[in-house]
């Protein structure tokens, strides 16, 4: 068979997996259930309604995905190695670097789904609320998932050496440096410490900037100020982070390719 | 080709100690910090033979496999499957492999397990399909194929260990104690499974620490004892065709006789023999090249009743025993 349909095949076990488990379940519904809450929220807040509906349920499908996706992808090989069902796959015609983009790719499928669950829900309602899925939204809710697989990618880099747990705290401890790169460069330009500055320019530099997946309210380029419920970025903007998400990606799999290759499954 | 599917050419693998505790543990025993599981392992299976892989807990047998399977680097040396070094992801798709205690993914029924490793070697859905019900049929899980494995026992595991090591239909298979956790019916059926491979013309290489798996079906055999190999051969030549030493039971014709039988360990000491006197049966053991004739004659002349005279061969037992000795191992030893 074709690397492709190795891949494939690990990925669907993978995917397997993690929807017949209970815990994807109760993130869900966790998340769905935050959502019905933002919808409360909107009937009692006069005029904000929408905007309340919109910020509270793409923060809530940002959060959860994010979540999922360091904790269950922390858990990505560990879980195979500790049980010996490694063991089963390996033996096969397979590479490894085949089992771990596979591992990835299963990873990505479930928060796909995930995706698509709560996006569906969310859709449903600003429905109540008269609203529909307008660009805007779409974008951002492209964003939040470009940003999700990226945050999937570390996991598995992580997952491919540490202990589950240690995993998704590394896993997390990144996102949010991640989410905190523009800061971190403000803040280097202020201290006077220059071991400092140069440790912080260093952290802002190697750290993924993730900062450029949560542009609600926030600063993108030159100050300009931009919004979900006004202006917003452009789909270039969007590609342009996805294409930066996407190498981000390949280059944490590639690491942990070269980790997980040249370890041993006793 | 050559004839040889499975070779090791100075085979080491050795592991790191990673407990700090454990290494200063091994610092005080001067044991070195490596765990030295494999040494220096030369052998080669052979084309269309069973061989088994013996060996005490501990030697070093799964070690030898996994790195065979490519799960573990080696230290030095080196193994191949069907010429290609390992890892020989080419050779792998055709060879067939039962982990030791195996575990798979306990949300998958055995079909779907079967039909995943299926996948994994790249066949088409009618094959898989076919193939799947086939096996479980043969290993006596086709009432169970639709259950997951959460609810195997560890017998019905080993079971669908075996179905999926045989999905790609495989010209080698190497099996990491196939027999384990299996009830003597399984055990039966586990050595005809395997008889029946090498009739269609397959090779198996098989570990186990179970002489009798052995005997009964092994063309040749390799003998593993603290990481070392410490004999290869047909089980025949390893056994010593001669036998070893002769037993013999005596019993006192009458009173007279049981005074005699008394002091029998006195007049068998002539030709070496060492006596336990129970009651009034006499349990004798001559060494090997003892003079049984003479031995019989005496007793003949002491009134003592032959009761029984058996020669005894070595068995693999004796051999196992004889190999762990001379290793100067003591038990099942992680002395490595
Ligand atoms: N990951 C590891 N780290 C350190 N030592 C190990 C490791 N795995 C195995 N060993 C040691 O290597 C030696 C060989 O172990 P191995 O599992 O190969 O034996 P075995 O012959 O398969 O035994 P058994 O019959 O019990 O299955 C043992 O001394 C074991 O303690
Ligand atoms: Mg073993």
């Amino acid at each position: 068979m074709s690397a492709p349909g190795r891949v494939w095949a690990i990925a669907l076990n993978t995917y397997r997996e993690a929807i017949r488990q209970k815990t994807l379940y109760v993130v869900a519904g966790f998340a769905a259930g935050i959502k019905l809450l933002a919808v409360a929220l909107g009937e009692m807040s006069l005029h904000q309604e929408v905007r309340v509906v919109k910020d509270v349920s793409l923060g809530a499908l940002s959060i959860f995905g994010v979540a999922v996706a360091a904790f269950v992808g922390g858990a990505l090989l560990y879980k195979e190695i500790d049980k010996k069902t490694i063991f089963t796959v390996l033996a096969k015609p397979v590479h490894r670097h085949e089992f771990l983009l596979g591992k990835y790719v299963g990873l990505g499928l479930t928060l796909t789904t995930l995706f698509a669950a709560l996006v569906a829900l969310l859709t449903l309602a600003l429905s109540l609320r008269g609203v529909t899925l307008d660009a805007t939204l779409v974008k951002q809710i492209l964003l939040s998932y470009s940003e999700v697989l990226v945050v999937a990618a570390i996991a598995t880099f992580f997952s491919s050496w540490a202990s589950p747990f240690a995993a998704g705290l590394f896993t997390v401890a990144l996102f949010v440096v991640g989410r905190l790169v523009p800061d971190i460069v403000q803040v280097a330009k202020k201290v006077d410490n220059p071991v400092a500055q140069a440790a912080l320019k260093a952290v802002a530099r190697i750290a993924p900037d993730l900062h450029l997946y949560a542009i609600s309210g926030g600063t993108v380029e030159g100050g300009k100020e931009v919004s979900i419920h006004a202006t917003f970025v452009g789909w270039d903007y969007v590609a342009t982070a996805a294409g930066y998400g996407l190498l981000w990606s390949a280059a944490a799999l590639l690491l942990g390719i070269l980790i997980f290759r040249r370890r041993d499954f006793v | 080709m050559s004839d040889s599917v499975i070779r090791f050419d100075r085979l080491t693998t050795h592991f790191r100690v990673k407990n700090l505790k454990e290494l200063l543990a091994r610092a005080r025993q001067r044991a070195g910090l490596r765990v030295r599981a494999v040494t220096d392992l030369s052998f080669e299976v052979r084309r269309g033979e069973i061989m088994g892989f013996l060996g005490p807990n501990g030697a070093g047998k799964s070690t030898t496999i996994r790195t065979l399977m490519g799960l573990i680097h080696a230290t030095s040396g080196a193994a191949y499957l069907m010429g290609e070094q390992v890892p020989a992801r080419h050779a792998r798709e055709r060879v067939g492999f039962l982990p030791e205690s195996p575990y798979f993914y306990d949300f998958l029924t055995a079909t779907e397990l079967c039909d995943l490793v299926g996948r994994l070697y790249g066949l088409d859905h009618a094959t898989r399909k076919r193939r799947a019900g086939e096996l479980l049929d043969r290993v006596g899980l086709g009432d169970a194929r639709a259950r997951r494995l959460r609810t195997f026992s560890k017998g019905m595991l080993q079971r669908a260990g075996l179905a999926q090591a045989l999905m790609n239909d495989p010209d080698v298979v190497v099996l990491d104690e196939p027999m384990s956790g299996l009830d003597p019916i399984g055990r039966k059926e586990v050595r005809d499974l395997i008889i029946s491979l090498r009739d269609a013309g397959k090779t198996v290489f098989f570990s186990t620490h179970i002489l009798s798996d052995l005997e009964l079906i092994c063309d040749r055999v390799a003998i593993i004892v603290g990481g070392k190999l410490r004999d290869v051969g047909p089980l025949s030549r390893l056994l010593s065709p001669k036998s070893t030493h002769t037993e013999s039971v005596l019993r006192a014709r009458d009173p007279e006789g049981a005074s005699a039988l008394a002091g029998a360990a006195g007049w068998t000491d002539v030709v070496g023999a060492r006596t336990r006197v129970v009651e009034d049966e006499a349990f004798i053991t001559l060494p090997e090249g003892a003079d049984v004739d003479a031995y019989l004659a005496s007793a003949h002349s002491h009134r003592a009743a032959v009761v029984s005279v058996t020669p005894r061969k070595e068995s693999l037992e004796d051999l196992f025993l004889r190999e762990v000795e001379s290793a100067g191992v003591k038990g099942a030893g992680d002395r490595a």
